[in-house]
Order: structure tokens, then C-alpha cells, then sequence
């Protein structure tokens, strides 16, 4: 009997048998990884208007991208409620579906289909990395790009979705095959610009540099760890620098300060209650998303705790089991567009496990039971398909039928033509871009008009002093009323005030898409 | 008003700091060739496994028999005789069967030195000591013009073997250097073989730690990188020639200031091979000064010397653009950092005091990045010097060389900007270092005999 000395990396002794593997078939690879990223693009894309609706937050992010534009960093006095890179990203890019006709929010949700595309792509790419089969990275792609919360989500002009390519990358460059340095000090930057994007993501950097940790080549490694850490707090480092330059690093009078931003997302901002609470509004997002597709949720989280057990695989289940732990904060603010950043690695998690057993299955010595399992793996899975493919469907179908944003352009439409452009309009910031694109004013405050900003920017009273508006609504001309105004869990007096001393001259729609028009009596 | 000249500032700062930005990735790249990939890492690495002895009852390898006899100049100049012999006798235990020792002195050179005698009469002394091993050139070039490389040339008639070495007065050489001088010679059919020099004392002054760091990252890393791409500027120090090429290229170049760079680009534009070999075993130890004075009349005399072949102008005849534009690279280096060194702190200050753009402020920023990581990985390359020279780097060393950082640039900018004025005066008097021996005592302690 051999016995084979083992190598010190044992995943290069997976390279070592996959090599020949993969130059076979790389031109098939290659087409089906291109036929996979066309059917992720089509699903995608199809009724991207329709479904799902508008929400606030992306029109806030489409303005802020377009206000870059335009020389600035948002349309209003930016706070520091977000680094920037994330917006900017979006603008370097939304100006290409407007030579096309395309506008506003759909605009901005085509931007996200490219970084879907690129995320889908590197799902793969990380998959091939850590040494999956390719039909197993091609299913992690499609487990990921095809998931129904997935693309209801993906859809939508959020910072998570600009900055999930970038977290990809960091693992991409960290489990590269030729283990130079320069790719694992990549990792830190790319690590870096994701968190400058969406400062949400940071947590996964522990599970980059566990992966790190496990590909770096072993006498260098220090070299890989060092490089990826410094340059990844340099690039972080790069937004208090902005702020300080600007003097806004610190409180002080009539400036905001990334300090105070700091404050609030970790201290005022209002909790979601307990995850695992019935009753909290973070248990209504888990809800939520496990009514979108519970395979990713429920089959992913399983095989993240599997993976803990591989070296090689344990920087995903790092990646979730954080995210997880986060999550169960007992009252920590929990949005909607939270699970984002895990979703991926879930995907990752269930392939690898089910590369992992098929691997494990097929090379038993005993040929009876290596025939029996092989046969009930095949069975399980398909089983599983078999469970989850119809549901995927059907949500799959209503995101292409489905039409949430009906009242939009109408509403957009009847006020481009029965309203004066010079009117002063307060509107969810869904409608502040198409209104500025109707050529209403941009400023902020002279035009088309956040809601949210007629009672927390001290720049409407600066606008619209005391002395000349003693009541501050009647600054305002018209009112968009929409369920998200309506529903707003804040304290906006100025909105209400114009709301109860204006009346309705038209409405949109219906149920959840009712939108009134009113007009402030003065 | 004052938007327009502002913007003209902006302008020429952004393109100061992406020139800026360059040099600094550029000089970061290379310097951590040796630790970039596997493939360099074991390229630069040469493992004690790969010496390994031949099976026990198998003949030794071909390749492990020595069939190369060396010449050794030690060019000596006001060094004393606790300095000399040291350097002698160390080559003195050399176990290689056949080689000669050619102490080169000037022939002014008759102050008496500390202990008492003067350089010649060491020399001479050393000589009826060891009859059939060292003998003594002189070099009888006019007083006010002496340098090292008229040294030189005064003792290549006298050298008799195959293979010219040349060993710096301060230098403590390994016992088995020679051997495996010889060994590479024969294995890579080399025409110029360079070893390693590492710099020993760095905790005798602030600066010394990061001068000992540059050599470190020179022999280690940079100089293999050069090599992988063609062009290797030699060092004057554990460099080993076959005796017939200097001749036939007439030896040294004696009116220039850095006659080792010189030699090398020459040997280069020939076809010449030169190979370059490291190991941590075998480096020879040298001293760093332990005075400023003394730094910045090294790195002057290096900076000058290397615009004195920049101009000579023999680097454009080397064969390949990428060889050429090494060169020229390598040759400017000096001023091309000390240019960094003093730009980059300027332009963010005058970013910041000039109350520019913020996007203007932060790419005054950005050469600073991978100044950085280079420092940051300098922490490591320190850990692994200390590690693989057996000295114990304490916390407090990489404190002083972290902070040291920016001042040590700013004596070699210093230098560099002497070594101009130098040249445009057209002043190429050779500025001795002077040796004090202090890393001597080191060695005595040190127990690098046993890890060979």
C-alpha cells in the first residue's frame, strides 16, 4: 500500500486534480456561465418597473447619485448618513439607461442589474476559487441570481446592492489561485470601497481575513494579512480624512459632523425589536423574506453551520453566522435590505455542502454504499428542487406581471402639466427625481421638495425664515401625498400641518398605491 | 478671485501626486519582489535543503567540488588594525583549497591609525604573517585624486586566479562563502557572481536600524527582482568576476565615483551573465556608519556616482528597452525619492493651508497609501532579518524604525541634493567612510558559525 505524504496546502492539492478538469471543458464553462448570467439579466430586467415597488430610500440614493451629477454630494446638506462611494458608484453609471430614454428610479434599477450581473459572476468565480465543481459554483450562481427575495431585492436602488460586488471581489482576490500579494492586499481595498459604500457590510471583513488566513501562502502569509489590513483601514480611513477636511469630523455650531451621524445610526435611530419576538418589526422582516424563499434562508443557514467544519469553507460560514449574530441584537435597527449582504454567501454555503457530499459519496471504497448514497444524494437534491422550484415560480411570475408603481407616472404626468414648475412641491423623494427631470426646481427647497427635509433640515428655515412664513407650511404649494408620507413612523409637524390645511385635486390609484395631489390653502 | 490660480494649484498638485503616487507603487513592487509570490518567494529563498550533502556512500555531485581559484582585493584606506585584521583573517578561514588575498593600500596612506600603525603597515605585517596567502598592491596615483577604484586597478595586475573578489575592508565574510561563490559560478555558467551584504550593527543609532533595513531589502528582494528583468546594478563589495573579463574591459573605471555600478552596466551591455545569490548563512556582515556626517558622505558619493555613469551614457547600449529604462530607473532612484520624499509632505500641507478642494485635498493623500504599506511591511521584512540573522529585534526597534521613517528620507533627500551641487561643480573627490570595527564585537557574540 502507497502512502502519500500530504502537501502542507491541501487546497492546492484540489487544484492539483481539478486542473485537468477544467481545461477539458473550458470552452463550455465558459458558455454556460454566459447563459446563466443572460437568464439572471432576463429575469432581472423583465417588469423591473413593475416589481417591486418604489421605496423611499431609492429615490433618496437616485438623488443623491444625480446630485454628484452635478457637482455636489447629495441634493441636500449632506450629513454623513452613508459614505458616499455607494451613490457615486451609481452615478458614474445611471447617466447610460437616460440616453435611452430610461428615467428616474428605473434608471437607477437598472444600475443594480449590472451589479447584479457582476455579483453573480463573482459568485461563481469564488466558487471555482475554493475548488466547487463547476456545475456546483454555476448552481451558487443561479441558486443566488434566480432566488426570488433575491431579485425582489437586487432590484432596488440600495448601497447594499453597489456594495456587494466589492465584497465579493475581496473574496475573489483573497482565495486567488496565484496567491500573489498584491491580490490579498486588493482584498483589503476592495474590502474597503465595499464598506465605503455601505458601511453595514463591515462585519464581513473578519470572515476576509479568515479566508486570507486559510489561502495565503503559508511563509508569506504575514505579508498577505499585514497588506490586506492596512490598505483596507487606509481606504476606510480616506472618509474621516473627507470629513475632516471639510471640518465636519467633529460637532460644532451650524455644521453637521460625522460624529453626530456616528451617534445616531448607533444610538438614537429607533430598534427593531427582537429578531425571534413575535410581536417586533424585525420578526416582520424575517417574515418577510422568508416569505420571499426560504431555501436561501433556511437551507443556506444549515449549510453555513456546516462549512464552520471545513477549513477551506469556514470564512463563508463566518460570513453568515455573523450576520446572524447581528441580527439577533435585542433591539438593534433591523431594515428590510439587511439580509442582502448574506445572501450570497448562502448560496455558496448550500453548493459547497452539496459539492462536499457529492465529493464524499463517490469516493467511498465500499461500491455498494457509494452506489446507495450517490443515488440518495442525487434523490435528495432533486427532491429539494422539485420542493422549491414551484414556489420560485410562481413569485417569479408575479415579479414579471405585477405592476406596484402603476399611479407613478400618471400622477408624474398630470403634475408636469397642471402645475406651475416654479411651484414649490413636497413629495417622497420616489417622485423628486422625475419632478427635476420635468424641469421643477432642484435645489431642494425652491421645486420639488423631500418631505422628510421640510422638518429636520435647519436649510428650510434658512429658505423660508420664520419672519416671512410665521406658519411654515404655507412656503408650500402642493403636496404629493403618498402612503409612504402617510405611513412615516416620524414626527413631522410641517407635513402634517400642510397635509391638514391643504385640499385634494386629484388621486392615483388605489389601496397601497393611493397617491393624493393636494393643494396647500394659504 | 481667487478661484482661477487656485484651480492652476489644484491642477499641479493632482499631477505632483499621481507622479508621486507612481514612483511610490513602482518603489513598493519592487522592493517586495521577494516576497510577492511563491514562485519568487522560492526563487529568492535558497533553502539549506537544496545544499543538501549527496547520499552517504554516493561520490560528491560534480557540482559540489570546488574548481574555481579566487583572487581577493581588499582595497583598505585609513582603517585601523583591529578593522583590517579582522576582515583578513576571517578571509583567512576560507575553506576553499585555493585562493590569494591582495591587500590594496595607497601609498600616502602612512598616518598612524588607532592602535598605533598606519594602514600600509598592517598591511605589510599581515603579509610576512601569511607569505603564501596575502600580499600587499599599492597604488601610487597622485594624492588628491585616490579612490577606490584606482586602488583597484593598482592591484588587478597582481591578482594570478581565475576569479577577482572584491571583499571591503569592514566586511566579516562567511567561512563557506567562497565554496559556494564557486558552486553558483559553476551551476549557472556565471561570468559575475554578486553575494549578499547585510549591514549588522542596527542598534548603534536611530538611522542605522533603517540602513541595516536597506541593504536588507536590497540583497533579500530588490536586487533578485532587478535580475529577473535583466539589468543588476553590482555592488562593491562580496562581487566576484572572472579575472580575464575585467581585463579585457580594462578594469575599473577610475574617475568614477560608483565604479561597481559602472563595472556592472558595462559587463551588462557585453551580454555578460551576472548572477546574484542569497542566502542568510552566507551573507557577509558589513557596518552601517554610525555617524550622520558619515551617512550622507556615503549616499552622496553614491548619488554622484550614479549620475556619473547616468551621463557617461554606456546603460544605452544595454540590448532590451525594459534593461534600458531599469537602468535609468535604478541611476535616478536616489533623487527620484529624495524628490518624493520632500514633495509629498508639501503638497498635503499646502492642500491643506491652501484650503483646496476636498477631492484635490485627498489625492495629495494617495501617494502616501503605499508608503504606508511599505512601512507596514517593513515591520515584517525587520522580523524576518532578526529571524533569519538570529538577533533579537525588540519591540522598541520597530518603534524607532517605524518613526524614523521620515527623517531618514530626509537625510538621504539631503544627500542627494549635495551629491547635485557636487556635480554641477564637477567636485568627484572621493569622500571616505570612515570604519570603526563596532559591528566586530557583534560578531564575536553572535552564533551565526552554527547555523551553517
Amino acid at each position: 500500500m502507497t502512502v502519500i505524504e500530504h502537501v502542507d496546502l491541501p487546497h492546492q492539492r484540489i487544484v492539483a486534480t481539478r486542473v485537468g478538469h477544467r481545461r477539458k471543458s473550458a470552452v463550455a464553462e465558459r458558455l454556460a456561465v454566459i447563459i446563466g448570467l443572460v437568464v439572471i439579466a432576463f429575469v432581472h430586467l423583465y417588469n423591473i418597473g413593475g416589481f417591486p415597488g418604489f421605496a423611499d430610500d431609492e429615490g433618496t440614493y437616485f438623488s443623491q447619485a444625480w446630485a454628484i451629477q452635478h457637482g455636489q454630494l447629495a441634493p441636500y446638506t449632506y450629513w454623513y448618513d452613508h459614505p458616499p462611494a455607494g451613490w457615486i458608484q451609481i452615478a458614474l453609471v445611471s447617466w447610460i439607461p437616460k440616453l435611452f430614454g430610461v428615467e428616474s428610479i428605473v434608471a437607477g434599477r437598472m444600475v443594480m442589474v449590472v451589479a447584479t450581473l457582476v455579483s453573480a459572476f463573482l459568485i461563481y468565480r469564488l466558487g471555482r476559487n475554493i475548488g466547487l465543481r463547476m456545475t456546483m459554483a454555476l448552481s451558487a450562481m443561479l441558486l443566488w441570481g434566480l432566488s426570488p427575495l433575491v431579485v425582489s431585492q437586487a432590484r432596488m436602488i440600495y448601497l447594499d446592492n453597489v456594495a456587494v460586488p466589492w465584497v465579493l471581489l475581496a473574496f475573489v482576490l483573497a482565495t486567488s489561485k496565484r496567491k500573489n500579494i498584491w491580490s490579498h492586499a486588493g482584498a483589503g481595498l476592495a474590502m474597503g470601497i465595499a464598506i465605503l459604500s455601505k458601511e453595514t457590510v463591515a462585519p464581513v471583513l473578519v470572515a476576509v481575513l479568515v479566508a486570507l488566513a486559510v489561502y495565503a501562502y503559508r511563509p508569506i502569509r504575514s505579508f498577505s494579512l499585514m497588506g490586506a489590513s492596512i490598505l483596507g483601514a487606509l481606504t476606510i480611513v480616506l472618509y474621516p480624512a473627507f470629513a475632516a477636511v471639510r471640518k465636519e469630523l467633529v460637532p460644532g455650531p451650524h455644521h453637521v459632523s460625522l460624529y453626530d451621524a456616528l451617534v445616531f445610526q448607533f444610538s438614537s435611530r429607533a430598534g427593531s425589536g427582537f429578531i425571534l419576538d413575535p410581536a417586533s418589526g424585525a420578526h416582520g422582516q424575517l417574515d418577510g423574506w422568508l416569505g420571499m424563499d426560504k431555501v436561501l434562508l433556511v437551507m443556506g443557514g444549515l449549510a453555513a453551520i456546516a462549512t464552520l467544519a471545513s477549513r477551506r469553507l469556514r470564512f463563508l460560514g463566518v460570513a453568515v453566522l455573523l450576520a446572524v449574530l447581528i441580527a439577533l441584537r435585542p433591539n438593534g435597527y433591523l431594515p428590510g435590505m439587511y439580509v442582502i449582504a448574506s445572501l450570497p454567501f448562502l448560496a455558496l454555503c448550500i453548493a459547497a455542502v452539496v459539492d462536499k457530499l457529492w465529493t464524499m459519496v463517490t469516493t467511498l471504497d465500499n461500491r455498494v454504499w457509494r452506489g446507495v448514497c450517490t443515488v440518495g444524494l442525487v434523490v435528495a437534491v432533486g427532491a429539494s428542487i422539485f420542493s422549491f422550484a414551484p414556489g420560485w415560480a410562481s413569485k417569479t411570475k408575479i415579479a414579471f406581471t405585477a405592476n406596484e408603481n402603476a399611479s407613478h407616472d400618471p400622477a408624474v404626468a398630470w403634475l408636469a402639466s397642471h402645475v406651475d414648475h416654479h411651484s414649490v412641491v413636497v413629495v417622497d423623494n420616489t417622485y423628486w427625481n422625475d419632478l427635476v427631470d420635468k424641469g421643477f426646481g432642484s435645489d431642494g427647497f425652491h421645486g420639488a421638495l423631500w418631505f422628510y427635509k421640510m422638518d429636520t433640515d435647519s436649510s428650510f428655515y434658512t429658505t423660508y425664515p420664520k419672519s416671512k412664513y410665521p406658519e411654515p407650511y404655507k412656503a408650500v404649494d402642493y403636496l404629493v401625498w403618498t402612503k409612504t408620507i402617510q405611513n412615516d413612523p416620524n414626527n413631522l409637524p410641517n407635513v402634517r400641518a400642510a397635509y391638514d390645511h391643504s385640499t385634494v385635486i386629484a388621486t392615483f390609484g388605489d389601496g397601497e398605491q393611493k397617491l393624493e395631489i393636494r393643494k396647500v390653502t394659504k | 478671485m481667487t478661484r482661477m490660480p487656485n484651480f492652476w494649484i489644484s491642477l499641479f498638485l493632482i499631477f505632483i501626486s499621481l507622479v508621486l503616487f507612481v514612483i511610490a507603487m513602482c518603489t513598493t513592487h519592487w522592493q517586495m519582489y521577494a516576497w510577492r509570490t511563491p514562485v519568487t518567494y522560492a526563487a529568492t529563498a535558497y533553502p539549506l535543503a537544496r545544499r543538501k550533502k549527496s547520499a552517504p556512500g554516493y561520490p560528491p555531485r560534480m557540482a559540489d567540488i570546488p574548481a574555481h581559484s579566487f583572487s581577493l582585493i581588499v582595497p583598505c584606506r585609513e582603517e585601523p588594525e583591529v578593522v583590517m585584521r579582522a576582515t583578513v583573517n576571517k578571509l583567512l578561514a576560507q575553506d576553499h583549497p585555493d585562493f590569494e588575498i591582495i591587500i590594496s593600500v595607497g601609498h600616502d596612506d602612512v598616518e598612524p591609525q588607532a592602535g598605533g600603525l598606519s594602514t600600509k603597515e598592517v598591511a605589510y605585517l599581515m603579509a610576512a604573517e601569511h607569505p603564501d596567502r596575502v600580499r600587499v598592491s599599492v597604488d601610487i596615483s597622485p594624492v588628491g585624486k585616490k579612490n577606490k577604484p584606482k586602488q583597484l586597478n593598482a592591484a588587478l595586475p597582481m591578482c594570478t586566479k581565475e576569479m577577482v573578489g572584491i571583499i571591503d575592508a569592514e566586511s566579516l565574510t562567511h567561512p563557506s562563502l567562497l565554496t559556494h561563490v564557486d558552486i553558483t559560478f559553476q551551476r549557472e555558467h556565471a561570468d559575475v557572481v554578486q553575494g549578499s551584504v547585510h549591514l549588522v550593527n542596527y542598534k548603534a543609532t536611530w538611522f542605522s536600524l533603517r540602513n541595516c533595513l536597506e541593504y536588507r531589502t536590497w540583497f533579500r528582494s530588490r536586487l533578485h527582482g532587478h535580475a529577473s528583468n535583466g539589468f543588476i546594478p553590482l555592488g562593491g563589495n562580496t562581487v566576484f568576476t572572472k579575472r580575464h573579463l575585467l581585463v579585457e574591459v580594462g578594469g575599473w573605471d577610475g574617475n568614477c565615483l560608483a565604479e561597481d555600478c559602472d563595472m556592472g552596466v558595462r559587463l551588462s551591455t557585453l551580454g555578460k551573465k551576472i548572477v546574484c545569490a542569497y542566502d542568510a548563512a552566507l551573507t557577509t556582515r558589513e557596518e552601517a556608519p554610525t555617524e550622520i556626517r558619515a551617512l550622507i558622505k556615503q549616499r552622496t558619493r553614491w548619488a554622484l556616482g550614479f549620475m556619473q555613469v547616468l551621463a557617461k551614457g554606456d546603460w544605452k547600449r544595454l540590448p532590451t528597452r525594459k534593461q534600458r529604462f531599469l537602468a535609468f530607473w535604478t541611476l535616478v532612484q536616489q533623487h527620484a525619492m529624495a524628490f518624493a520624499g520632500l514633495a509629498l509632505p508639501i503638497s498635503v500641507l499646502s492642500a491643506l493651508f491652501l484650503d483646496l478642494s476636498p477631492i484635490v485635498v485627498l489625492i495629495t493623500f494617495l501617494p502616501a497609501i503605499p508608503t504606508i504599506v511599505m512601512v507596514a511591511w517593513e515591520i515584517l521584512i525587520l522580523q524576518e532579518f532578526g529571524r533569519d540573522m538570529h538577533f533579537n529585534i525588540r519591540r522598541r526597534d520597530y518603534v524607532v524604525m517605524v518613526v524614523s521613517t521620515p527623517f531618514y528620507q530626509f537625510l538621504l533627500a539631503l544627500s542627494s541634493i549635495r551629491a547635485l551641487f557636487k556635480f554641477v561643480r564637477r567636485d568627484f573627490a572621493w569622500e571616505k567612510t570612515s570604519h570603526s570595527g563596532s559591528h566586530i564585537a557583534l560578531q564575536t557574540m553572535s552564533s551565526v558559525e552554527e547555523s551553517a
